[in-house]
Order: structure tokens, then C-alpha cells, then sequence
């Protein structure tokens, strides 16, 4: 079992080389990812999505906050208040349609890259 | 730790940011609290929910910075640019320069030496065929014959070395230039060096 998780500890230093192939910031991908594919379903307000993430991937809420802003730098999602019942309006943020390129793209990377991690565990991988 | 404790300790991380910027995040994060609250989960739990104020502040930062680098040529960004670009500039001054400079006396004087060798050759050697023909009229070389075969040999040397070092010269001449050409391109930022990394 060991040797399994340092094979893909080793695979995943070795995806972070290849740039060309895989996003080089694996597991800041693997994050974009994950709230790209919350955001394509429904538009979410920051708890909403930020709970969800974080409830599934073990990754600390503090660091999916800073990564919505960044992606909204970069057009990948937009925001808009909304009225909600219990309190103040929300700011809810929505995909636009560069960030479903995007997510079309890393979702295609991460593909690739399970199904190759997956060959290795299964010994499908032809020698 | 509770809400206002750790907006107070985020805010103060956050002062190098606009003011516009600022807020949005305080807003973001205050309405974290009211929302989970609302859910019934303590201020406590969010705030460790959320980590450190101050990892938070500097994810926030991060996402900033790497924003500004690559979207906005603003002033201040374009000025940081242009500063590293000098720095670059001045660390090739001070280790290339005396090289440059070496090579380029060293390849003067081939053709200062070459150069002179075929003049003065070749006018010695028109010197003595011109004596051989008006014996004692200019003036008067022991064995002329000799002395034209002599000087005609020197003469040819120092074109060939003239030539050489000219040949030469064009070579490092395009190498510096292609040197030259690269470092703009870096400064400039056509040529990306880890563009990936932030």
C-alpha cells in the first residue's frame, strides 16, 4: 500500500514537470476544478460554494475564497447581489462562458491523468 | 477566536490592498460568518474553518499580485518591469563588458598587424623590384631579388591575417548582436521565463 502512494506521489511530481501536459499547479488545478464544476451545475453564493468544496476535498475554506477572486480576475466567473430570506442581499457568482472553456479543459487533463493513475494501480499499464 | 477578532486581525493584512479591493474581501468574509451562522455553526468553527487571518490575507495578497502582473500594465507594473530589466542590463555590463572589450583589442590589433604587415610588405617589395630595375636610383638594398621575395611573403601573410581577423570580426559581431537582440527580448518579456510560477 505504501508503494502505491509514493507511485503517486512520484506521478503527480512528474505531472507538475510536464507543464505542457498537465497544469503545473496540480492541486491549485484540482481546486479550480472542483469549483468550476459547482459553478456549471448552479450559480452559488460564497458559503454555499465554499462549503461544498471543502465538505468533499479536504482543502481548508480559507484557501477557496482567495482562489473565487482570482478566478473572477481572469473572467472565468462573474457576480451579482441577489435578495435572499434571512438577512442582507448575497453575492452569488456565476460561470461565463470562458470559464466553461476552462473547465472543459481541466476536466479533460484530470481525465487523463486519473485514468493514467488508475492503469498504474490496476497494472493495466502495458510495460 | 470570534468574527470581529478575526476581521480585525484580517483587515490589518490587508492594508497594502485598494481600498476597493479591501472591502470586497471583508464583505466576503463577514458574510461567511453571518451565512454559516445562520446555519447554526459557531464563530469558532468558521474561523478555524478558514485558518489563520493572516494565511488568509496572504492567499488574498497572492491573488492579487499575480492578477496585477498579468493583466493590468499599469505604471507601477510596467516601472517594476523595466526596473529588473535594468538590473539585468547592469549585471551583463559589469561581467560581460570587460570581456567584450578584451576581445575586442585583441581583435584591433590582428588587424592593425595584418594591415601593416601587407602595406609595408608590399611596399618594400615594389621598393626592390624598383631597385633591381634602376639599380643605386632610390636607394640601394644588398640583395634585392631576395628582398622581394621576402617582403611579397610578409605582405601576403598580412592579408591573410587581415582578412581572417575581418572574417572573425563579422562572426562576433553577429554573436554580440544576437546577445544583445536576446537580452531585450527578456526585458521586454517576449521571452517568459517560468511564466507558470507565480
Amino acid at each position: 500500500m505504501r508503494y502505491k502512494v509514493l507511485d503517486i506521489v512520484w506521478l503527480l511530481a512528474i505531472a507538475s514537470e510536464r507543464s505542457d501536459r498537465v497544469n503545473p499547479q496540480f492541486k491549485k488545478g484540482v481546486l479550480e476544478l472542483c469549483v468550476l464544476a459547482l459553478l456549471a451545475r448552479k450559480d452559488c453564493y460564497g458559503f454555499e460554494l465554499v462549503s461544498s468544496v471543502s465538505r468533499s476535498v479536504v482543502m481548508s475554506e480559507g484557501t477557496v475564497y482567495p482562489l473565487m477572486k482570482r478566478l473572477r480576475d481572469e473572467g472565468l466567473l462573474n457576480t451579482y447581489l441577489k435578495e435572499s430570506n434571512e438577512g442582507p442581499p448575497r453575492k452569488y457568482y456565476k460561470i461565463t462562458d470562458g470559464g466553461r472553456d476552462k473547465f472543459a479543459r481541466l476536466l479533460a487533463e484530470w481525465r487523463a491523468f486519473t485514468q493514467g493513475v488508475d492503469d498504474i494501480i490496476e497494472g493495466r499499464q502495458s510495460a | 477566536m470570534t468574527r470581529a477578532e478575526y476581521m480585525i486581525r484580517l483587515a490589518d493584512k490587508l492594508h497594502n490592498l485598494p481600498e476597493i479591493r479591501r472591502r470586497e474581501i471583508v464583505e466576503e468574509i463577514l458574510a461567511h460568518f453571518n451565512d454559516g451562522g445562520s446555519e447554526g455553526i459557531s464563530d469558532e468553527a468558521l474561523a478555524e474553518g478558514l485558518g489563520p487571518p493572516e494565511i488568509l490575507a496572504k492567499e488574498y495578497r497572492a491573488a492579487y499580485a499575480s492578477e496585477q502582473a498579468s493583466v493590468k500594465p499599469s505604471i507601477g507594473n510596467v516601472m517594476r518591469v523595466v526596473w529588473a530589466g535594468i538590473g539585468m542590463g547592469m549585471l551583463n555590463l559589469i561581467f560581460v563588458l570587460p570581456i567584450v572589450a578584451a576581445l575586442f583589442a585583441v581583435w584591433l590589433s590582428l588587424v592593425i598587424t595584418g594591415g601593416a604587415m601587407a602595406l609595408v610588405g608590399a611596399l618594400t617589395a615594389i621598393l626592390s623590384i624598383v631597385s633591381i630595375i634602376f639599380p643605386m636610383a632610390l636607394i640601394s638594398i644588398v640583395y634585392p631579388i631576395a628582398s622581394v621575395f621576402v617582403c611579397l611573403m610578409v605582405a601576403s601573410l598580412g592579408g591573410l591575417l587581415l582578412i581572417g581577423s575581418l572574417r572573425l570580426g563579422g562572426a562576433w559581431g553577429k554573436f554580440i548582436a544576437r546577445y544583445v537582440c536576446t537580452n531585450i527580448e527578456i526585458i521586454s518579456g517576449k521571452r517568459k521565463q517560468n511564466a507558470e510560477e507565480h
